[in-house]
């Protein structure tokens, strides 16, 4: 093999980016291999179907949104899982029954490594309890 | 019966086979001869110490090793051979740079790169604050979810590459049904992760779990959405066909002779490794070996007339 040191170098690097992630999972302290569960919900059920919300619910919140701020009356919403119940589009609506952010948005945020900007600008329950008291 | 099997089977094969190719692919080139100095080279090569040298001479021309790691770090992130391409128009007889190729190749390298860091976020956990703080620096945030820019712009650069092949003549002519694969697979692997996200979204959380799962070699068939197995499948297509495909350019760079090799031929003697191993000898030897003739010249008192 001709220059062995730098091919033995170059084999180590590759493998090294390799099995990064392994080697910062088992190093990393606190490392989980399921999501921390849920805190769950106070009421029945959500606006749309619990299984259709979970990938989706930003969807809801942007519709939500969008009719609220243009469509004269769209302060309102209607549920299309469960025709006839109307909800406010506000995200107060949301904190009735998810009563708490850091156990239950962040926890599943945190854990898929995403960092929605909704919480720049918008109350959370936390905040909400805070004034409130 | 077939998620496991796609789980847990099918990525740990592509994976071995992905490792093991790469391996096997840099030792082989690794024992391969380079019998002659080959460097490309454009610029002033190092001589005497009063011919000056710009920093351009010294990329184009490396003369020491340090010299060389420069142009490789420069072709490696730069593609500036690529950025070297010209056209010649035999109408208007002269030559145009065309930096086409250039342009969405180096697109498409980047965007790929960002895209392959940012996935991290499913295979390392807990996932580091200041991590998501940096992948979300190119997150257009125009729209629920925030667009990735580098998603988008790897397909577009994809795209062009695909699409070249196919309008351009001459690329037409010189494709090879492996170069259209290589692409394909590609694309389908951006465009299914793209739909994932923007248009058809699947719950994320089993799919982190699996893919920690198999980080870490503690698998378990979760229970996914079909598109993400889809996802992962041709994922490991794509490694496992890596190593035995053109994709392997990535390693292959750094292998080739025509830029790892300093230009130093004044400087340092290239010995071609294939040649049969060369023995000298000594002036004792010499003496010895041709006594007869030394002391026949001597006898004539080094007196020499050519024979009529």
């Amino acid at each position: 093999m001709y220059s062995t040191k730098w091919v033995i170098l170059l084999i180590i690097a590759f493998l090294g980016i390799c099995f990064s992630p392994l080697i910062y999972n088992v190093s990393a302290p606190g490392f989980e291999l399921e999501m921390p569960e849920l805190d769950e919900p106070e009421g029945d059920h959500c606006i749309e179907d619990a299984d259709w919300m979970e990938p989706n619910h930003m969807d809801l919140l942007l519709e939500m949104r969008t009719q609220t701020i243009r469509d004269p009356g769209g302060r309102f919403y209607e549920s299309k899982t469960y025709p006839g119940e109307v909800y406010e589009g506000t995200t107060y609506q949301c904190f009735e029954c998810h009563t708490s952010k850091t156990d239950f948005c962040d926890t599943c945020h945190e854990y898929n490594g995403v960092s929605p900007y909704c919480w720049h600008c918008h109350n959370t329950p936390e905040v909400l309890e805070e004034y409130n008291r | 019966m077939i998620n496991p099997f796609l789980e847990i089977v099918v990525p740990y094969a592509a994976f071995a086979i992905f490792i093991v190719g790469v391996l096997y692919r840099f030792v082989s080139w690794a024992n391969s001869a380079v019998p002659l100095k080959i460097p490309t080279t454009s610029g002033q090569a190092g001589t005497l110490p009063f011919i000056k040298r710009s920093f351009y001479d010294r990329i184009d021309s490396p003369y020491n090793k340090w010299e060389v790691a420069l142009r490789m770090l420069a072709e490696v992130f730069l593609f500036r051979s690529l950025f070297k391409n010209t056209r010649y128009y035999q109408s208007r007889h002269e030559h145009r740079d065309t930096r086409w190729l250039w342009g969405f190749a180096i697109l498409f390298h980047w965007s790929f790169l960002i895209v392959l860091i940012r996935h991290l976020r499913f295979f390392i956990e807990p996932v580091p604050e200041p991590f998501i703080y940096v992948t979300e620096l190119i997150a257009l945030k125009i729209w629920v979810p925030t667009i990735y820019i580098t998603g988008i712009t790897s397909l577009i650069g994809l795209g062009y590459l695909f699409l070249r092949r196919l309008f351009s003549g001459n690329e037409r002519t010189i494709s090879l049904p492996s170069d259209y694969l290589a692409l394909i697979l590609l694309i389908s692997v951006v465009v299914t992760g793209l739909v994932m996200r923007y248009i058809y979204k699947i719950p994320l959380a089993p799919v982190k779990e699996l893919a920690l799962s198999l980080i870490v070699f503690q698998p378990v068939a979760v229970d996914v959405h079909w598109l993400f197995i889809l996802h992962l499948t041709l994922v490991s297509i794509t490694i496992a066909y890596f190593p035995f495909s053109k994709m392997m350019h990535a390693g292959g760079v750094l292998f080739s002779p025509t830029r790892n090799m300093p230009n130093d031929n004044r400087k340092r003697r290239h010995v071609n490794p294939l040649n049969p191993p060369y023995h000298g000898i000594t002036r004792e030897e010499y003496n010895e070996m041709y006594k007869d003739q030394l002391e026949e010249i001597a006898e004539r008192d080094y007196n020499f007339r050519p024979e009529v």
